[in-house]
Order: structure tokens, then C-alpha cells, then sequence
């Protein structure tokens, strides 16, 4: 029987939005490239990556949204495509850190891609390099940071 | 059990339960978003968290203040912050009937708006999220009388103009974006010509100004305001200084590079000007 407690989700909910609340602050941004780590998909993988009761799915939706709200023109896509990341994660059962920096990598790539997509910039390299291309690497660097506070809170938190 | 509130039942079946369920509910979303064009969650979660990133900011500036400067420097710093605080309650003890009415009138001369907009009123707003380097979500909706199509400015010059409104929340174009293009003119030489947002300047902070007939019509260090032309924005806000005069790599024709008097990357406080007649 799979059960996540209440205290947990807290934790959960609040980290989500401590670091959605924090990623675009003037202190986090690198202003030239205009850089911010889109945490809010780190954070949703990292939990999926441990929790496996649907609640990663909920929480994924949720992370998504956030996504949707900072960087998203159509409110909801991210959300959608963030559930099903991270509904197909929870079923995948190879888990380590070197995976979920791939997770990781992979879903900031693919949602960004489709944010620019949906976008009504010109479609080419070019401008997804410009526009994207930093906050993918600035998301990916940071990312170790959830992996380690989620893995925490899974174990410590009961 | 009371600290548990989920258990599963079927597994796999649990999970692709829920999932079918937030799938439903984010098409929903996606769905109501694209037809009213106006994103209540949006709204929701930008003005719950919007106080609670300004107290976050605030901290983390005066740790940040604490760790960078000496003590001496600290201690001027926090008696200036003191004063200034205290200048701030006495001037708001100040403020009476006329508070609105006079803010507007003083924003109005101090970012040098001409008559051509004296039926316009100016809104204090404050922006709460960066959604991309063009594009920036303030905390003024419709229910604040904001409008697509509204100026955005600040007292440094303009930073774009209003794209998207919800309730209580708009997005701005600024003019950084690629897609905005602002009739312009050169004080100096009252010629004019339109600015356009580019993805290579916009990281400096600088925008391009193109269609301009001949080299003779742009120097270094010459003005350019908005021109009033399209009747989109009002004449004679300032935008920046030409900085640089390129010719372009494809049809060899000329165009400058503007510095953005203000720093759009950086800007926290913004106003919107209303009911600017477009006529």
C-alpha cells in the first residue's frame, strides 16, 4: 500500500512555491542572457522520480502551471505535457541521479520547445537560442539542488 | 491514519485515473484560456504570490546589502534607509483629497507627456512576473481600467505597450520585442523612422531603428522620442540615443542601434497611460 503523508505534500507545495516565487527575482536572473532557471520542472521530476502514487501527477500539473504563468502563452499546455512526463516517470523503475538529469534536460528542452512553438516569434534556431537556449542550461545546472532537497524530504518526512 | 490522505487501490489503475482527470482539467484550462483570452489562474497565482516576492526580494536585497557592504557603509546605508523611510510617513501624512489627482498631474509633467494626452491618466504599476526578455506581467487589469493597447512608461521613457489584459493582471509588449515596431522620430533631426526590437541588440538593452532614407538622417548621439505617428503612442516620449549606424548585411540598407534610455531587464516599476485617444 502506497500512501504519502500530509506533512510531506506540505513540504512539497511549499518548496514549489518558495522557488517559483524566487527563480525570476532580479538576484537569480543573469540579466545579459536574460537566464532563469525554470525550477518549477526540476522540482516536479524529482518528485515523481520518488513518489509513485499519483500525487506526482497532481503535483506535476500543478509545477506545469507555474511553468505556464512564467514563461507560457497558452495557460495550461505545459501543465498537460508536465502530468504526462511525469506520469511516465513514475512508471519507469530505473531511477538515479545521472537519469534524472537526462528527465531533467529532456523535459525543459521538449516544454520550452513547445512554449517557443506556440510563440509568435519566427521559428528557427536562431531565436530558440536566444530565447530558451540559456534558460535550459541555467535549469539544468540547478537541477541537482531538488534532486538532493526532494530525496530528503522523501526520506526524512513521513 | 488521520496524517495519510491517499491510499491506492489498483495501482496502475489509481494513477491512470488521475491522470485522465488532470489531463481533463488542463485542456479545460487551455481551452477557456485561448477562447476568453483572459487567464484567471493566471490572475490567481500572480496576485497570491506577488506579496509574498516582494517580502522574499526585499530579504534577500538586505542580506545582500549586508554581506556586500563594510559596516560603515551599512550603517549610512540602513540611516538613509531610516530617513528616507521617515520622509515617506510624513509625506503620505500629507497626502489628502487631492492624492490622486496631484499624482497623476505630477507623473504627467515628470515624464514630459504634452498636452496631446491631457484627457489620459497615468497608473502606478509594478511588475510582478518576467515571462520572457519581451514580454512582462503587471499587477493592473481591467478591473484597474487597463487596456490593450495602453502606453507603458517610466519616467527614463517608454518600456512598450499593453498585449494581453486579464482582471487583475496585463501583459506588456515591450519594445525590445521583435514584434513591436514604434513610429519614432529623431529629435535632432525631426526625421523619422520606426523601431524594431531585435534578438542579438535586445541583450544589451539596445533596439534597432530602421527605414530611415539616408545616412544624413541619423548621427551618434542624436534623440529619438516617439513621433505620434499611427496614433498609437503619444508624441514625444522619450526612447534613447542612437549609439551606433550599421548597414545591413542582407540589402546593405541603413539602420541604427538605440540604447533604451530605460533598463527594460531590470525595470520594477512601470505606469500605464489610459485612455491616450487613438483618434
Amino acid at each position: 500500500m502506497t500512501v504519502i503523508s500530509i506533512k510531506r505534500l506540505i513540504i512539497y507545495i511549499l518548496e514549489i512555491i518558495l522557488f517559483f516565487i524566487i527563480h525570476d527575482i532580479e538576484f537569480i536572473v543573469i540579466a545579459y542572457y536574460n537566464a532563469k532557471p525554470i525550477v518549477t520542472i526540476s522540482i516536479a521530476i524529482s518528485i515523481a522520480i520518488y513518489e509513485r502514487n499519483g500525487i506526482n501527477i497532481i503535483l506535476g500539473a500543478i509545477c506545469g502551471l507555474l511553468v505556464d504563468i512564467s514563461i507560457g502563452n497558452i495557460m495550461g499546455i505545459n501543465a498537460l505535457i508536465l502530468c504526462i512526463i511525469c506520469f511516465i516517470i513514475s512508471k519507469i523503475k530505473i531511477h538515479s541521479f545521472i537519469i534524472y538529469i537526462i528527465y531533467t534536460a529532456f523535459s525543459v528542452t521538449f516544454m520550452l520547445y513547445i512554449t517557443f512553438v506556440l510563440s509568435p516569434y519566427e521559428l528557427n534556431f536562431y531565436n530558440f537560442k536566444s530565447l530558451y537556449i540559456p534558460n535550459i542550461i541555467y535549469t539544468i545546472i540547478v537541477s541537482p539542488l531538488f534532486y538532493i532537497i526532494n530525496k530528503k524530504i522523501y526520506l526524512k518526512v513521513r | 491514519m488521520k496524517n495519510y490522505i491517499y491510499k491506492r487501490k489498483k495501482g496502475l489503475q489509481y494513477d491512470t485515473k488521475i491522470l485522465i482527470l488532470t489531463v481533463i482539467c488542463t485542456i479545460s484550462i487551455a481551452v477557456t484560456d485561448l477562447i476568453t483570452n483572459k487567464s484567471i489562474i493566471k490572475d490567481f497565482f500572480a496576485n497570491s504570490l506577488s506579496p509574498l516576492k516582494q517580502i522574499i526580494t526585499n530579504t534577500i536585497n538586505n542580506v545582500y546589502s549586508i554581506t556586500v557592504y563594510g559596516n560603515e557603509k551599512n550603517k549610512l546605508y540602513y540611516e538613509n534607509q531610516s530617513i528616507t523611510a521617515n520622509n515617506i510617513d510624513l509625506s503620505n501624512k500629507l497626502v489628502n483629497y487631492y492624492k490622486i489627482y496631484a499624482e497623476n498631474e505630477q507623473l504627467k509633467k515628470y515624464f514630459g507627456i504634452t498636452e496631446q494626452v491631457d484627457d489620459a491618466v497615468l497608473t502606478n504599476a509594478t511588475i510582478i512576473l518576467r515571462n520572457d526578455r519581451y514580454n512582462l506581467t503587471i499587477n493592473k487589469g481591467s478591473r484597474n481600467g487597463v487596456e490593450i493597447g495602453d502606453t507603458v512608461l517610466t519616467e527614463n521613457g517608454l518600456v512598450g505597450f499593453i498585449s494581453k489584459v486579464s482582471y487583475t493582471t496585463s501583459t506588456v509588449q515591450t519594445i525590445m520585442s521583435p514584434l513591436t515596431k514604434v513610429a519614432v522620430k529623431n529629435i535632432v533631426t525631426d526625421k523619422t523612422g520606426v523601431l524594431n526590437g531585435d534578438f542579438e541588440l535586445s541583450k544589451d538593452n539596445k533596439v534597432k531603428l530602421i527605414y530611415t532614407k539616408s545616412k544624413d538622417d541619423i548621427n551618434i548621439g542624436d534623440i529619438i522620442t516617439t513621433s505620434g505617428i499611427g496614433d498609437i503612442y503619444p508624441e514625444n516620449i522619450k526612447i534613447g540615443i542612437i549609439t551606433n549606424i550599421c548597414y545591413d548585411e542582407y540589402d546593405t540598407s541603413i539602420y541604427a542601434v538605440v540604447d533604451i534610455y530605460e533598463d527594460i531587464q531590470k525595470v520594477e516599476k512601470v505606469a500605464v497611460l489610459k485612455n491616450f485617444s487613438k483618434e
